[in-house]
């Protein structure tokens, strides 16, 4: 994250408009570069990084609660400067792989990688890489906000701490209520410090879970306007799950499609209209509704 | 309202509600303290079922008799040659006993906390046509039969001495009912005296904390001027209660009428007062208090876990003084715990004042022998560690934020230590100081330990990779050790003043150390690969 100071530039909420090349010459370029299936589709209204080396793999992740296994082997990949969108219905299991990709939740089975690192055999140094940012994230006992920030940034020896902090909450409106305890925000607010927190030490990857469950309209404009600048300045990768399809529309790569437990689909938006022959007016719900269907088809089992 | 979509609320249907509510809640208390006692396994195998229950079984079989004979003999002893200590006892002990009960029902403020804790649970079920005094009135009778249920236990103490000491359950059991019964029917009316000042609390228009702290200050002093002129009125519900238990004739004419007449006028002083009561300003803070209850028992082994919760409460509710110190790298970790002392001062006096009662108290402690010192190392594991560690418990349970500490558990820990190990050592070093002259030579070969102790307070919490851990026997024990041999080492030195001091630094460093390492291991450091498969099927 630049480390403008809040008298330096204007925040503003709404997009920004290309500036380089079209969309799909990006998304070309990104795609040849990651070698992914050639399904990339870039969003008409953000810039594209360019889409690096894989930054976090899963593979085969199994999980159980007690005898209910609640993922069933899922592999997953996410590339530099990509944003992925991992959805499904309630109980699919997003958070529950976000929890153990972040290595939150122990897993039963399966090796997750962040930036070369095993989660299993150098915890720390995959963690060092990767921050998850809950639906509710809550903070230390009395602290502030603005002391939450300091703290973090001080602690990882960050230069220009608080010009950073100080952009980071005007950004997110929450400048004004910077010395209140965290405890006292609202769950949008809430989010909204967590993830100034996570963009603040500049992490390779960030794992968003719900991320605009708790936001109104204009703070879910910043939160993307925020991503890219992440994306754009850091090549940073984020993994976002939502069950709100329509909201997280913008700005993604991939969508990850999760039914029960089971991986469903991976590929990006104009790569599923095609997979089932959809007008190009088709939002996300009806290819997500064409997928379940077909799953539910093809794995009458597993669909239950 | 169109009458034909109005609800249909009954006195019988509120109390239906309330009723299905009070079971379901009974239910699941039972079933709680069916697995806190091993009696509903979580692996729900027979055998273990079985095995607690014959534990039970057991210690009640081995201590009945042993309880019924000792009490027995005492009874005994007492009514026959003690006629007279017996009649003092029933005459004056037991009704200033009840004389103080009766004011702490009016004057203690957490009463109003019971309401609360009530409505927190069935704030649902008071739709706006529920009415507010049944629900009052519903708590309130709650209220009155737990305290009395609570008087039982001292009223069937002192039953045989009202049956010439005999423990045969007819002779006793009469009196114990018409005792139960009358502290029942005075309770219900000092109670409903402490509810009228604590509902306007919860008033629509509730008068100022201020008036009603003065309401309680007035009747403390009314209470303290009576008990200047003529203690014995203060008395009179006591012996009357008694007189009831003992069955006397006359104060059964008078006593019971004039109990049932005061109980009458409880119940109606607080459905009066609870006609204008403001739901939505009694649940307020509901949810801290649900939490309270949700710890059960944990509640009695941890006190830190009732702390911390307030401890959160007031955080919310506290001004932000201070700012955090200017560290960076792991000195950030100390900063933001010595902030956290900074704005709950109130838990840096108790460290304090905890380490000034430790300095003073090496005056006084003579470790004579070998069982003096253990004593003393599992009394201090047991009680401190967790006050010492109370912040890094806390911060431990916020995953969120120790993803952006990912230094090494063993740096983490030493930081975390720090402050609270320097402020409890504040409190113990002037002692030292200045009543050096008083103290033995090795007292200060003795400051190490407030070190070890804070350093056992915070391994103890470290869990499986991110995991959170709880206290049990075997930290109990292995931090009993760690200290004893902090202790002993001091005390067995043979050297005094401050090359005590510094051959028990070297000892505390070497057990620190060892700490360490058992962290680590509990963390699952020494192999990584556990972390991930601990839950993993054979």
């Amino acid at each position: 994250m630049s480390k403008k100071s809040r008298q330096d530039r204007v925040i503003s909420p709404l997009p920004v408009s290309p500036t380089l090349d079209t969309p799909d010459e990006i998304a070309i370029e990104a795609t040849a570069q990651a070698n992914i299936p050639a399904m990339a589709f870039a969003d008409p209204v953000r810039v594209k990084p360019i889409i690096g080396e894989s930054v976090l793999d899963a593979s085969g992740v199994r999980k159980t609660y007690g005898s209910t296994e609640v993922l069933h082997g899922i592999d997953f990949t996410l590339y530099a400067g990509e944003r992925v969108a991992l959805i499904g219905p309630n109980g699919a299991g997003k958070s529950t792989l976000l929890q153990c990709l972040a290595g939150w939740l122990p897993m039963d089975k399966g090796e997750v990688t962040v930036c070369g690192a095993s989660l299993t055999q150098d915890e720390q140094k995959a963690r060092a890489s990767l921050v998850m940012l809950p639906d509710t994230p809550n903070f230390y006992q009395s602290l502030t906000a603005w002391d939450h920030l300091l703290m973090v940034g001080r602690f990882h020896d960050l230069v220009d701490v608080e010009p950073a902090a100080e952009y980071l909450l005007d950004a997110l409106g929450l400048w004004q209520v910077r010395k209140s305890y965290p405890s006292t925000y609202s769950r949008g607010m809430k989010y909204k410090l967590g993830l100034a927190l996570g963009l603040l030490i500049n992490p390779k990857v960030i794992l968003l879970d719900e991320p605009t469950a708790a936001l109104d309209p204009l703070s879910a404009r910043v939160l993307w306007r925020l991503l890219d600048e992440f994306q754009a300045e850091d090549q940073g990768a984020v993994l976002l799950s939502s069950h709100q399809v329509e909201l997280v529309t913008p700005g993604i790569d991939r969508f990850f499609l999760m039914l029960n437990g089971n991986k469903i689909g991976d590929g990006s938006p104009r790569g599923w209209i095609e997979r089932y022959h959809l007008p190009d007016s088709a939002n996300i719900a009806s290819v997500f509704t064409a997928a379940i269907e077909e799953f539910t088809r093809l794995h009458p089992d597993a669909a239950q | 309202m169109n009458p034909q979509f109005a609800p249909q609320i009954t006195l019988r249907g509120m109390l239906s509600s309330i009723v299905t509510l009070r079971l379901a809640q009974f239910r699941w208390t039972l079933a709680y303290w069916s697995r806190a006692l091993g009696l509903l396994p979580a692996s729900g195998k027979w055998q273990e079922r079985i095995t607690f229950a014959y534990i039970y079984l057991l210690i009640v079989a081995l201590m009945t008799p042993t309880a019924v004979s000792l009490l027995n003999g005492l009874y005994v002893l007492e009514s026959k040659s003690s006629p007279a200590l017996v009649a003092i006892a029933l005459q004056n002990s037991l009704p200033a006993l009840i004389a103080v009960l009766s004011i702490a029902l009016i004057v203690i403020p957490w009463r109003a906390w019971m309401l609360r804790m009530t409505f927190g649970d069935i704030t649902y079920l008071a739709a706006a046509p529920f009415d507010r005094r049944l629900l009052a009135v519903w708590r309130y009778l709650e209220v009155v039969l737990f305290i009395s249920i609570i008087g039982l236990i001292p009223m069937t103490l002192l039953a045989p001495a009202l049956a010439g000491g005999s423990l045969l359950a007819i002779d006793v059991l009469p009196a114990i009912g018409r005792g139960w019964l009358a502290l029942l029917l005075w309770v219900m009316p000092m109670l409903a005296l402490g509810w009228h000042i604590s509902l306007q609390e919860y008033s629509k228009t509730p008068l100022p904390a201020l008036t009603r702290w003065l309401g309680r200050f007035v009747i403390l002093v009314a209470a303290g001027v009576v008990l200047y002129n003529n203690r014995d009125v203060l008395l009179w519900p006591g012996r009357l209660i008694v007189l009831l238990m003992r069955g006397d004739a006359p104060a059964i004419l008078i006593g019971w009428p004039l109990l049932i007449a005061f109980a009458a006028v409880g119940v109606i002083v607080v459905a009066l007062e609870s006609r204008g009561l403001s739901m939505t300003r009694a649940a307020v803070g509901a949810d801290v208090l649900a939490r309270i209850q949700g710890l059960g028992y944990m509640v009695l082994v941890d006190r830190q876990l009732l702390l911390s919760i307030l401890g959160e409460k007031r955080a919310s509710e506290s001004y932000a003084a201070g700012v955090l110190p200017k560290a960076t790298g792991l000195l950030a970790i100390p900063a933001r715990t010595a902030l956290f002392y900074r704005r709950q001062y109130g838990q840096t006096i108790q460290l304090f004042a905890v380490g000034l009662a430790m300095g003073i108290g090496l005056l006084a402690w003579r470790p004579d022998n070998f069982i003096v010192v253990v004593v003393t190392a599992v009394l201090l594991v047991a009680l401190l560690p967790s006050q010492l560690a109370a912040v890094f418990r806390s911060d431990m349970g916020v995953p969120f934020i120790s993803q952006f500490i990912p230094q090494p558990l063993r740096s983490r820990l030493l930081a975390s230590s720090l402050v609270p190990a320097l402020i409890m050592l504040a409190g113990m070093i002037p002692p030292l100081v200045s009543l050096n002259a008083l103290m033995p030579d090795w007292a200060w070969g003795v400051l190490p330990i407030v070190w070890v102790l804070s350093l056992i307070g915070h391994t103890d919490q470290v869990g499986k990779g991110t995991l959170r851990s709880d206290r049990n026997i075997f930290s109990v024990i292995l931090g009993s050790a760690a200290l004893f041999f902090v202790l002993w080492s001091a005390i067995t030195s043979g050297v005094g003043g401050p090359l005590a001091l510094v051959q028990s630094v070297a000892v505390a460093g070497s057990v620190s150390l060892i700490l360490l390492m058992i962290a680590d291991i509990r963390h699952g450091g020494t192999n990584p690969q556990a972390l991930n498969t601990a839950k993993q099927p054979a």
